[in-house]
């Protein structure tokens, strides 16, 4: 029995035993679990990029920034990069005041940027050394720069967690080259791998990419490299709704200009491993706590620079730059006249148009309207370039990655873009104070540092003479305070300086162009037959032998009997048709006009459309004035037509009606060309000299005993000392005779001067008489014969 | 130094120079669609939905969108 209960107690004992070990195996189980619980930990990192210079919102993100900290365990605010550029109010003092701004806010560590070299390195280093902060870099390598080397990563231990930054600068950065000469900008996952070799980053528990170098680019990096629990990122400006989770590394960005913040949560357990990455955006508009010592710097700063911002320079009308990608422009001619006249003897300025940010409205100009226009702090370069240097630059210029579209604005420098029907460059013409451009001569040109340095893939080969020729904005102020001082107004217009030309058209006859339809190109060459702008704009008629044809133009000035070809479409101007849209207006000559064709009224019909006519003997009636600037019509009617035709006399050929000096009933010669104008034929004279007095063509006797001579003295002229009472008056009262001759009841026309021509008229009657006398006495004497036989 | 991006902007295959932003994509593809993010009558969007600001950066083979947005009428 005590066997048995030895025995039993044994069994017993090892039962309890077994349950009191599954007792406090749970318990011990359950403690642990709890214990887990309550030290799982909060990591909470906010975060902003591309800021840009815009400082308005930094009370709230400093109060959002207070608030979060406070009910975080661990708490980190990094910036993605770009805090500059973008805002006078801190580009003017070089970024000092966003520093300030920052440090009031406390970031944890900013990522160098792009931008951030824009102020260049010396200012960099000195915002740097501003900083209360670390600005970070893993792929930027200062070699032979004045730039400080940024460090590549940054650790911290908080609450025994150990969290590491990596930061990322886009690779090369988007600046002007000359900012970063001296620094080598490496490549992304070469440069991690490289970090990460660190001792101090061996045991991060976490560890939190800050880059800027686009979303793209951060996905790409996530997919390559397993070593990024979060990539926060910058440079693309994307503005996510969700993060992303990319082979286990979540990305996020928070769009830009500090519209929003980024918010992430991570949660740690007991062994600081992640449990999980939470996200959210947070929208800076929505917040309404404000730090008010950060408002009192930001409203300060602000002041300071609305005060200079909003300083007058003087009036100006509108500098627009909406036309830039076809020709000149008002602002880039004024930004590049500017450009110039700081540097003495230059020949050229020119200006990129992807510099040009803002247009400037009609009124008043500011300081700060010359900061929004160019609000990248840009310095003036002065190269000296070889004319083929030059051109290859335009070359360059119109077909940089296939973009077939004007990009430099300039001065002293004009140039023609030559294309084919496509658009596609075909060659460029130049010419440099108003001679054609030479290859091999040497051109001082003044270019903002951001291309004269290879910005925008730029070659401006050649000697610098200086990068430092002054702020861009500097020498705009100084070119607007002058023309103010000098002329009240800045008044600067695209003035033809740049142009693109479509290669012409094959040549055709004038005949051949005006059977074209409306719409269609043409060139055609011919004589011009009327200085241009006689019928408004700089137009004219060209003839070439097959017909003639209005060519409505603005650009350039022809004179009568110039040359030329013309190339434009096709344009029907109220039943005329004519060559409008003109590309190019080419003189190649000057010669004598076709002498014009004297024709009847009855002759007149559409097929004299462009034709240079002379009509004699037009009666003129109701003469009227048609406009305010003297411009009138009247009708002639020529005896023995029934028809009559209009006459229209443009005050712009010189001519005006209260200077005509003819009146209803006058009779007179006129030339001047077949237009028509809704179905109604016209007249056009092209100048004062096209209307005269109608003489009467009188053939004159001819004496056979005297040599034809035109020259022959008429009676009364041949005196020897020459002039008569009547003859010295000269020719101009030989035009006031003309004038009152016809049709003016003159007594002094009543009585026909004893002339040789009434004498021989008489001779001639009498001579005739004396053949039918004669012929009628020879019938009688014949007749009588026949009677008497 | 790169020297070109390819990218889509309302599925029109652009190719931009480097450095270049929304606005210059916008720009070379049409004027007014430009003009119409700059009056916040529209806003550009990558191929995941995301927002994207005129002056952010174009990235290489990314797909852009201009949607306008929808009036009260």
């Amino acid at each position: 029995m005590q066997a048995f209960r030895k025995q039993h107690s044994f069994h017993v004992l090892r039962f309890l035993s077994i349950i009191a070990l599954t007792f406090l195996i749970l318990i011990g189980l359950s403690t642990d679990y709890v214990t887990a619980a309550e030290n799982d930990k909060k990591v909470t990192i906010i975060h902003t990029n591309d800021i840009h210079a815009q400082i308005d919102d930094f009370a709230k993100l400093a109060a959002y920034k207070q608030k979060e900290e406070q009910e975080s365990d661990i708490f980190f605010y990094v910036d993605a990069g770009d805090i500059f550029s973008g805002n006078p109010v801190v580009d003017m003092n070089k970024g000092a005041p966003i520093v300030d701004l920052f440090n009031q806010v406390g970031p944890d560590l900013i990522a160098i940027g792009n931008h951030e070299f824009d102020y260049g390195q010396d200012h960099l280093n000195e915002r740097i050394m501003q900083a209360d902060f670390t600005f970070l870099s893993a792929n930027t390598k200062v070699l032979d720069a004045s730039l400080s080397q940024p460090a590549p990563f940054k650790v911290f231990e908080k609450d025994d967690v150990t969290i590491g930054f990596i930061a990322l600068t886009q690779a090369p950065p988007a600046t002007a080259p000359k900012n970063i000469e001296g620094i080598e900008f490496h490549d992304y996952k070469e440069s991690i791998l490289q970090t990460m070799e660190a001792e101090e980053l061996q045991d991060v528990d976490v560890l939190i990419g800050v880059n800027h170098i686009g979303l793209a680019e951060d996905r790409k990096l996530a997919e390559e490299l397993d070593v990024f629990d979060a990539i926060i990122g910058g440079h693309s400006h994307t503005e996510m709704q969700n993060e992303e989770v990319v082979n286990g590394t979540t990305i996020v960005q928070a769009g830009s200009h500090l519209e929003n913040i980024g918010n992430m949560t991570i949660i740690l357990d007991a062994y600081n491993n992640i449990d999980s990455i939470d996200w959210t955006l947070q929208s800076v508009e929505q917040l309404t706590e404000k730090d008010e010592k950060v408002q009192e710097s930001i409203d300060a700063y602000n002041e300071q620079m609305e005060e200079e911002l909003n300083e007058e320079i003087g009036e100006t009308v509108a500098l627009n730059r909406g036309a830039r990608y076809q020709r000149d422009t008002s602002l880039g001619n004024f930004w590049t006249d500017a450009l110039r006249r700081v540097v003495e003897d230059s020949d050229i300025a020119v200006t990129n148009n992807g510099g040009i940010r803002a247009d400037i409205p009609a009124g008043i100009l500011t300081y700060g309207h010359i900061y929004e226009i160019e609000p990248f702090a840009n310095e003036v370069m002065v190269i000296e370039m070889k004319g083929k240097a030059v051109l290859d630059v335009l070359e360059f210029s119109y077909t940089r990655e296939g973009r077939n579209q004007i990009d430099l604005q300039t001065s002293g420098l004009e140039y023609v873009i030559h294309v084919d029907e496509e658009g596609n460059y075909v060659s460029v013409d130049a010419t440099v104070g108003g001679e054609p451009i030479e290859k091999e001569k040497d051109y001082t040109v003044v270019v903002p540092d951001y291309i004269g340095t290879g910005g925008s893939g730029y070659n401006f080969e050649g000697k610098v003479i200086t990068g430092k020729a002054g702020l861009m904005t500097d020498t705009m102020i100084d070119y607007a305070k002058e023309l103010v001082e000098t002329e009240g107004i800045i008044d600067v217009k695209a003035e033809g300086r740049i142009q693109i030309k479509q290669e012409a058209p094959e040549k055709i006859t004038v005949a051949e162009a005006r059977d074209l339809s409306v719409g269609e190109r043409v060139t055609v060459e011919g004589i011009v037959l009327v200085d241009s702008g006689a019928w408004g704009a700089e137009g004219f008629y060209v003839h070439d032998g097959t017909g003639g044809i209005n060519v409505y133009q603005f650009d350039q000035e022809v004179q009568e009997g110039d040359r030329v070809i013309v190339t434009g479409e096709i344009d029907d101007f109220n039943g005329e048709i004519q060559i409008n849209s003109v590309s190019s207006v080419e003189v190649i000559g000057n010669e004598s006009i076709p002498e014009p064709t004297i024709i009847t009224i009855d002759d007149l019909n559409e097929g004299l459309i462009g034709e240079l006519i002379t009509l004699k003997q037009g009666t003129i009636s109701e003469l009227e004035k048609v406009d305010d600037y003297g411009t009138f019509e009247f009708k002639v009617k020529v005896n023995g037509s029934n028809e009559s035709i209009q006459i229209r006399v443009d005050s712009r050929t010189g001519l005006s009606f209260e200077d005509f000096a003819f009146a209803d009933a006058d009779v007179v010669d006129l030339t001047g060309i077949v237009g028509i104008y809704n179905g109604t034929l016209q007249i056009k004279p092209r100048k004062a000299e096209d209307i005269v007095a109608y003489e009467e063509d009188i053939e004159e006797p001819t004496d056979p005993n005297e040599p034809e001579d035109p020259e022959t003295p008429e009676e009364g002229e041949d005196s020897p000392d020459g002039d008569t009472e009547e003859d010295s008056s000269g020719s101009d009262n030989n035009k006031d005779e003309e004038h009152a001759a016809p049709g003016t009841g003159s007594n002094e026309g009543s009585q026909l001067p004893e002339t040789a021509t009434n004498t021989w008229n008489i001779v001639a009657i009498g001579g005739v008489l004396f053949f039918v006398g004669t012929g009628m006495l020879f019938i009688i004497q014949r007749k009588r014969k026949i009677n008497k036989s | 130094m790169k020297k070109t991006i390819h990218i889509y902007m309302n599925n029109v295959p652009l190719q931009m120079h480097f450095g270049a932003t929304h606005k210059h994509a916008l720009l070379r593809l049409d004027e007014k669609l430009y003009e119409k993010v700059l009056e916040k009558k529209a806003d550009i969007y990558d191929d995941r939905g995301n927002r994207v600001q005129m002056d952010g950066a174009l990235e290489e083979g990314v797909s852009y969108y201009v949607q306008e947005h929808k009036t009260d009428s």
